[in-house]
């Protein structure tokens, strides 16, 4: 049966659409025209209201070991009234799948699954309702990443690595946290930068960058290296992020949570916006795509794979306690923080994000997030589309924020409003291509039926709040916010071919140094408990 | 989307020879689940308790999501006071693999730890064996005492009382963990109460001011699913009955307490002779397990391995997730299929 959304506002930035249209929805995709065997059914009147893509949240952490470490270090959060979320608490997996429905989220990824927990990550994403998903396989202070590098074997031995792992894990890319830094971390180093040299291994966070670049693209990933750099957080880490897009040589980064490296730092050593240099240079460097990790202002956790970030981290924590965990490769760091509204540093770092929003001129290349829950919880996406759409609403914030954080930022001299077109190129269509994902982002003919409707608001945080009409692969899910016709959506991966000699070569090198069999760590479609748990994205064609 | 996978799984339960009963009399699956549910329907105050990989475990949280029962997990105790223990301080830990590679001094905290270390660490790779200190409760001070003194002298003023020669030991012992490369200390919350762990992470704490220093606490297997508890729910089994239910139980909120309050427990396992049901009082029993008819109950219905059906578990000697294959009589349907099947079932009846 076919469903007829009549009468929208599409915006489908992929196509160039903004215009009043009909859609038809049957077999799960988006039709030219009813198809003859396939009636409609059902027809929507949508006059009036808006309708885009189903969103795609690019980085976001909502499952595997590291958020359950979150869980039990904050389980007391969900002791706390009726709003549990309200307290900064993690959302369980179920509410995880509908507070994104809700929104007209429709495809999540998770950022950062450990290669070894690839099971455990994957057996939570199977479980959220609604939404599909995918994840981002660590490597880059792997062993065995590291010992390729230093042997020079940066070709064929690294890429057939990284392809081997991203099949085993069932991923949709790479990701690479604070490249070498945190293997420098183990051997009790505290301070890493990009030309640093690891020890043991002698080499650089520059050749592990460059090196992981080139294994990706090799192996036809389209995602590019998704990468966290050294020194996040840092007063006067500008200088990093600034340094590592040079070291990219042209060659395609995505450089994430961008306003963690967007600290300047004034002679007297206080915290500066760096935000309209790093800008001014990701607008000039079109080979690079960034994602904001906007902060706003309450309890959350940060949860990070960056442990030495962390541990140093650990004495700002609220409440006062953490977990710092050392595992193979990347390992896990979980600190509690409060974004106070009271606190200049909190208030200047909520600016920076906007700034770098409003600065970056391709929307393209800006993509939207809040490295939930780093920055803040994903639920406070509908109040950023607020501030990025209004400047009137960005001075009543600022208006009631501590002056001293805007005296190094111009954000309060910003006119720029955000259309609903380039918010809908943010939230889909430039994830969609970023992550290679043909097949949704876009609303036009053949794509899957993940379509948001929304009505318009003068209070535009209400309009995305929550969704009047949201389907996925053309079933309705959310209607005027409340979920309807539970199921599972399907988790996104590539299979990039490598040389199965890879298989030989990983089996002794897992003997001899962790005393494992390798075949413990793939994550096969039958051990999960839905059917069709996975859909394989297509590899580029190098 | 693919829709909920359950009319695909009741399908191939159909087709299997699966064995039920009533107070001990055949009866079709159809009966058996039948009642079930009308059980489920009725009971005001009932409990699912489970065993087994992911899978058994995930359905039968379902389950009690839906009749509003208390979860246990069968064996999670110490499971459950290692995550309790994670909530209260935090603290450091590692894994099993990362310590094979990597540790070069591992500290045992308590007999036990030492007692396990070659036992866990079986399968050593040659020529990297760490050097073993050690801490345990049979120290002069007590354990949580000796850890505390410890930690101190780690720190860099050590407290002048702490000079005294009653204290060489443990000097010798702190000047052996700063030397670590990167140190593990082996515990187990078995043996460590919440003021020992404290006091543990404490000199761990200490020690990472000048080194690496880590622990690895060890893991039951069922590690995997009390985790998955908290995704599902965002704390862990029985907290949340005790919370929403608000009701007394004598003597704690032991697993046992719970079940000698409920008036209907639901059995799941997809093992045999793995569920605790000693003392259950008053209440009914739907056994859903392999040994189903050796158990007291209302309503049995055996189950085995259908082939289609795995279940992930937590494997403590590779210390990963790992697929457990359901062993057993292939014709039977597993545990957490006829879960799936039930819970069809009682959504219907409500």
């Amino acid at each position: 049966m076919t469903i007829h959304l009549r009468a929208g506002r599409i915006i489908d930035p992929e196509h160039g659409r903004d215009e009043i249209g009909d859609l038809y929805l049957a077999g799960g995709r988006v039709v030219a025209a009813p198809p003859p065997d396939l009636p409609i059914r059902e027809t929507y009147d949508l006059s009036g209201r808006v309708v885009m893509a189903g969103a795609i949240d690019i980085h976001s952490h909502i499952a595997g070991e590291n958020v359950a470490a979150a869980r039990a270090l904050l389980a007391e959060r969900r002791w706390n009234g009726s709003d549990p979320l309200a307290t900064g608490a993690l959302p369980t997996l179920g509410e995880t799948g509908i507070l994104y429905a809700r929104m007209g989220f429709t495809t999540v990824v998770e950022p950062a699954m450990p290669p070894h927990g690839a099971i455990q990550t994957q057996s939570e994403l199977s479980l959220i309702p609604f939404i599909d998903r995918a994840a981002l396989a660590v490597l880059g202070n792997d062993d065995f990443a590291l010992r390729l590098i230093r042997a020079g074997e940066t070709g064929a031995a690294l890429t057939d690595y990284v392809a081997r792992t991203v099949n085993a894990a069932k991923a949709i890319g790479v990701k690479v946290i604070n490249p070498g830094g945190v293997a420098a971390f183990k051997e009790n180093v505290r301070s890493f930068n990009l030309d640093d040299e690891v020890p043991e291994y002698g080499v650089t966070s520059r050749q592990i960058i460059n090196a992981l670049q080139g294994a990706v693209a090799r192996a036809g990933i389209p995602h590019p290296v998704h990468l966290h750099c050294n020194n996040l957080g840092l007063p006067g880490n500008v200088e990093t992020a600034l340094r590592t897009i040079e070291a990219a040589e042209g060659k395609r980064l995505h450089l994430t949570h961008l306003q963690f490296y967007s600290y300047g730092l004034s002679k007297r050593g206080h915290l500066t916006s760096g935000a309209a240099r790093l800008a001014e240079a990701v607008n000039a460097n079109k080979h690079i795509t960034v994602d904001v990790g906007q902060v706003m202002f309450g309890p959350t956790v940060t949860i990070s794979a960056d442990v030495p970030r962390q541990f140093a981290a650990r004495k700002t924590a609220s409440p006062r306690k953490w977990i710092i965990s050392d595992k193979e490769g990347n390992g896990l760091g979980i600190v509690p923080y409060d974004y106070k509204e009271t606190n200049k540093v909190s208030a200047l770092q909520w600016a920076i994000g906007l700034e770098l929003f409003l600065l970056i001129g391709d929307p393209w290349r800006v993509l939207f997030t809040t490295d939930h829950p780093n920055g803040a919880h994903f639920t406070t996406y509908p109040k950023i589309i607020h501030l990025l759409m209004d400047a009137g609403e960005r001075a009543r914030w600022i208006e009631k924020l501590p002056k001293a954080a805007f005296r190094t930022t111009q954000l309060p001299d910003i006119a720029r409003e955000y259309t609903l077109t380039e918010i809908a190129t943010m939230t889909r269509a430039a994830p969609a291509r970023l992550y290679g994902l043909r097949d949704r982002g876009h609303l036009g003919v053949g794509a899957i039926a993940d379509i948001a409707v929304y009505t318009p608001d003068p209070d535009i945080s209400k309009m995305f709040s929550s969704a009047h009409l949201v389907f996925k692969d053309g079933t309705l899910i959310i209607k005027d916010g409340e979920p309807q016709n539970l199921g599972y959506g399907r988790t996104q991966h590539v299979s990039p071919a490598f040389d199965s000699q890879i298989d030989r070569t990983l089996a002794s090198y897992y003997e001899e140094r962790f005393g494992a069999r390798l075949d413990l760590f793939n994550v096969p479609a039958h051990l999960l408990s839905n059917a069709q748990v996975f859909e394989e994205q297509p590899c580029s064609v190098s | 989307m693919t829709p909920l996978a359950l009319s695909e799984q009741i399908a191939v339960l159909d087709k299997t020879n699966a064995l039920a009963r009533l107070e001990g009399l055949s009866v079709s699956l159809d009966e058996a689940l039948s009642k079930a549910a009308e059980l489920i329907a009725k009971a005001r105050f009932p409990a699912v308790i489970a065993a087994g990989g992911l899978a058994s475990v995930n359905a039968a949280l379902e389950l009690a999501e839906h009749a509003e029962a208390c979860f246990l997990l069968a064996g999670a105790e110490a499971s459950i006071k290692e995550l309790q223990a994670w909530q209260d301080r935090g603290g450091y830990l590692t894994s099993k693999r990362e310590a094979i590679a990597r540790a070069d001094i591992v500290l045992t905290v308590g007999a036990r730890a030492a007692s396990e270390l070659s036992r866990l660490f079986s399968t050593w790779p040659a020529g990297r064996k760490p050097a073993v200190l050690e801490v345990s409760s049979e120290e002069p001070r007590g354990l949580k005492t000796e850890l505390a003194c410890l930690a101190a002298l780690a720190s860099a003023k050590p407290p002048p009382s702490l000079m005294q020669p009653s204290f060489e030991r443990a000097r010798e012992l702190v000047e052996k963990l700063k030397s670590a490369r990167f140190g593990v200390a082996l515990w187990s919350i078995h043996e460590l109460d919440s003021l020992e762990f404290a006091a543990l992470m404490a000199l761990v704490n200490k020690l990472n001011e000048e080194t690496r220093f880590t622990t690895l606490p060890f893991h039951d297997d069922t590690w995997g699913a009390s985790q998955m508890c908290l995704a599902r729910w965002g704390i862990y089994p029985p907290a949340r009955w005790v919370r929403e239910r608000a009701l007394p139980l004598p003597g704690g909120t032991s697993g046992q307490d719970v079940m000698r309050n409920s008036d209907l427990i639901v059995a799941v396992s997809s093992r045999a002779n793995v569920l605790p049901l000693p003392d259950i009082g008053r209440a009914q029993v739907i056994a859903i397990t392999p040994d189903a008819a050796q158990l007291r109950s209302a309503v049995a219905i055996e189950t085995g391995a259908a082939g289609l059906d795995f279940n992930i578990g937590y494997d403590g000697a590779a210390d990963t997730y790992t697929a457990v294959p359901v062993e057993g009589d292939s014709e039977k349907p597993s545990a957490s299929q006829v879960v799936n099947a039930l819970l069809l079932r009682a959504r219907g009846s409500r």
